[in-house]
């Protein structure tokens, strides 16, 4: 559990602010690709019978998943409840940065994860004011605690494209989806960086649906003209490459480049078909009808929410912003955890209703502290961080794993000066929390032991069990 | 002979490495990269001649960019992306072709051979061929090899008989081709 030596603690440091390399720059940037033309030269038979890398996948994952990204540092231990070593409810000595007193405000225990009770939490408010009873007694949370940069791009946490790579992908547009124009989709980076698994950047309602669809001048092709249009592309790349004109191809690459063609004729013939405003249960829980904006943030909210759960797109990321909320006041801190409260709660009460199980993660690039023990945010705190782990299954109350006597809620813990103990495995690492995520989301699947070959060189095999909440 | 031999397989010792570098960037294509997010705007405008700051093409830029890949590793080669850059290069083509089919055929950027009161369905094959040498040059800065021209030219055998026999399938029957140049491989790589 422990990674206390300086050569850990030096490996941490250089995790919490990288990305895994994916590509042949990063490789050479890192210093691993010299001399790398010989010890990975592949042999003639190699070429000639090797079957592709990519032709034995992972599994797939019939479990949506979501990433509610509070940009700017939000207070989640402000509203669950943080604890030491002996879980949440092994209280610290006291709360009065974190903006409550877990010994004088009733916890609220029905998600599991206790919350702050006695309206103290304007998260569960939230979530309350949205979920049925029904939706409630299927969701549980679970923490981790750990330190991140505050207000800061560089916590690669967002476990969106661990997701991906355990196969979570849409039936439809098989990548995932975000809100805003980056690499991961909204404001905190990928933990495993890469070209597939970067989102589809979601601007208005039309750039959704017409995701599949040819733009520009060729919109105004026919259907079938369209399909002959990516059959033709296709054929010319072939005899380009395989005339060898200017450059020379391994067996995987012309195979690729085939399929990648040849995935656009796939996309072309299917059709997105989500609009929030359309969907009567949607409608009514995001507040929206026919007349909304396409660009409407509920609308896009509501999209993203209904391609994940429905399963025609992949995982979504739906960044919250202005969670950066501490200007000396309780009002802007209430009025966004009330927001980020609705939202998680909408997205549950739609997979309640559509009887689909989800799984959804927190978080937010470090934290907030208060004083004297009130609610007023005045600052940030790298120590403050917290990520959140939902899980809602349709149909069987979820189960935490066992340690002796306790279920465990909490990975990681606080320490008696209120922030999160960095000496755990996941404490100084954004990076490995977002594995632990997968972690978790695989342990819901029963495929925890799948861990090792999906994500190597990351939780070592001893450590994984410290890192699952979820059974 | 013995030293003969010792010195042969001193120089051989020596250039193993060398071969097997060549025939590892032989065998895996290395180096293969694809035209990055930066260059696309600049190659397609001097493919078309068409300023990539006009407002339709600059908004689309603006919302697809993010599916144009960012270093040009093949891994970016995905099926998003092809969709986009075939959108985004119809609007280039667009262009082009409107102005150059107003214009007289010496002011025209390429299409010097096409009238425009012919439909597609008469051109000459000498016409046919040097629209479809003229877009290699121009999008792929090299000429057809054998096999693409075959493509090329039975596709356009194809897509005529489907367009109607007037001088308004000029424009569609270009509109067509244009944008395939840019948008198969040898017009997304580098």
């Amino acid at each position: 559990m422990k990674n206390r030596s300086p050569k850990n603690r030096r490996y941490l440091n250089y995790l919490n602010s990288h990305s895994r390399p994916t590509t042949r720059r990063e490789f050479i940037a890192r210093g691993l690709m010299a001399g790398g033309g010989f010890a990975l030269a592949p042999t003639l038979g190699s070429l000639l019978y090797a079957e592709s890398a990519t032709a034995a996948g992972p599994s797939s994952s019939q479990i949506p998943f979501l990433v509610f990204d509070l940009v700017g540092g939000a207070a989640l231990p402000g509203n669950f409840l943080a604890g030491g070593k002996g879980g949440a409810l092994d209280l610290l000595k006291s709360y009065d940065m974190l903006g409550w007193n877990p010994t004088k405000t009733a916890l609220d225990e029905r998600f599991g994860l206790p919350m702050a009770g006695d309206g103290v939490s304007k998260m569960l408010e939230g979530m309350l004011t949205v979920l049925s009873p029904e939706a409630q007694k299927n969701l549980r949370f679970a923490s981790l605690c750990h330190i991140a940069q505050t207000d800061s791009p560089t916590n690669p946490m967002s476990a969106l494209s661990l997701a991906m790579r355990a196969g979570c992908k849409g039936t439809v547009l098989e990548g995932s989806c975000g809100l805003l124009p980056t690499a991961s989709g909204g404001f905190t980076p990928l933990a495993l960086d890469g070209p597939s698994y970067r989102p589809f950047f979601v601007s208005n309602l039309e750039s959704l649906q017409a995701a599949t669809d040819l733009g520009g001048r060729l919109r105004q092709f026919s259907t079938p003209l369209k399909i002959r249009f990516s059959d033709f592309i296709r054929d010319l790349s072939n005899a380009s490459v395989r005339s060898g004109a200017g450059a020379s191809f391994s067996i995987d690459q012309l195979r690729q480049i085939d399929e990648r063609y040849g995935k656009v004729k796939t996309l072309l013939q299917t059709k997105i078909e989500i609009d929030p405003r359309a969907e009567a249960d949607l409608a009514a829980l995001y507040g929206v009808n026919a007349g909304t904006s396409s660009s409407d943030q509920a609308v896009l909210r509501a999209a993203l929410v209904q391609g994940a759960v429905s399963g025609q797109t992949g995982p979504a990321a739906i960044s919250i912003d202005g969670c950066d909320y501490h200007d000396g006041t309780q009002q802007s801190g209430d009025e966004k955890d009330l927001e980020v409260g609705i939202e998680i709660g909408r997205a549950v009460e739609f997979a309640y209703r559509m009887q689909k199980p989800l799984f959804f993660q927190v978080l937010t690039d470090g934290g907030i502290y208060a004083s004297d023990g009130n609610r007023m945010w005045i600052g940030d705190r790298v120590e403050s961080c917290m990520t959140i782990m939902g899980y809602f299954n349709p149909t069987a109350e979820p189960k935490y794993r066992v340690e002796g006597s306790r279920s465990v809620t909490q990975i990681g813990n606080y320490t008696d000066g209120q922030g999160a103990e960095r000496g755990t495995v996941i404490g100084e690492s954004p990076m490995l929390t977002a594995y632990a995520v997968a972690a978790n989301y695989l342990s819901i699947q029963g495929r925890l032991n799948e861990f090792a070959t999906l994500f190597p060189s990351t939780i070592a095999a001893a450590d994984l069990d410290s890192v699952v909440a979820f059974a | 002979m013995n030293r003969l031999n010792r010195g042969v397989f001193k120089i051989m010792a020596k250039m193993m490495p060398m071969c097997a570098l060549a025939l590892f960037i032989s065998s895996t294509g290395f180096g293969l990269s694809l035209k990055t997010v930066l260059e696309t705007p600049y190659y397609l405008n001097s493919a078309t001649n068409v300023d990539f700051r006009r407002a339709e093409i600059k908004d689309f830029f603006a919302f697809e960019r993010t599916k144009f890949p960012g270093t040009g590793a093949l891994d970016e080669l995905t099926e998003s992306y092809l969709v986009s850059i075939s959108g985004y290069s119809s609007l280039f083509c667009q262009r082009m072709i409107a102005v150059d089919l107003s214009l007289p055929v010496g002011k025209r950027w390429l299409h010097q051979t096409v009238d425009g009161a012919t439909p597609p369905q008469k051109w000459a094959e000498s016409t046919r061929d040097t629209v479809l040498s003229d877009y290699a040059s121009s999008f792929w800065n090299r000429g057809l090899s054998q096999a693409e021209s075959d493509i090329l030219v039975a596709e356009f055998a194809d897509v005529v008989r489907e367009l109607p026999n007037d001088a308004s399938s000029n424009e569609a029957v270009l509109n067509y081709f244009c944008p395939a140049f840019a948008a198969s491989w040898a017009g997304v790589s580098k």
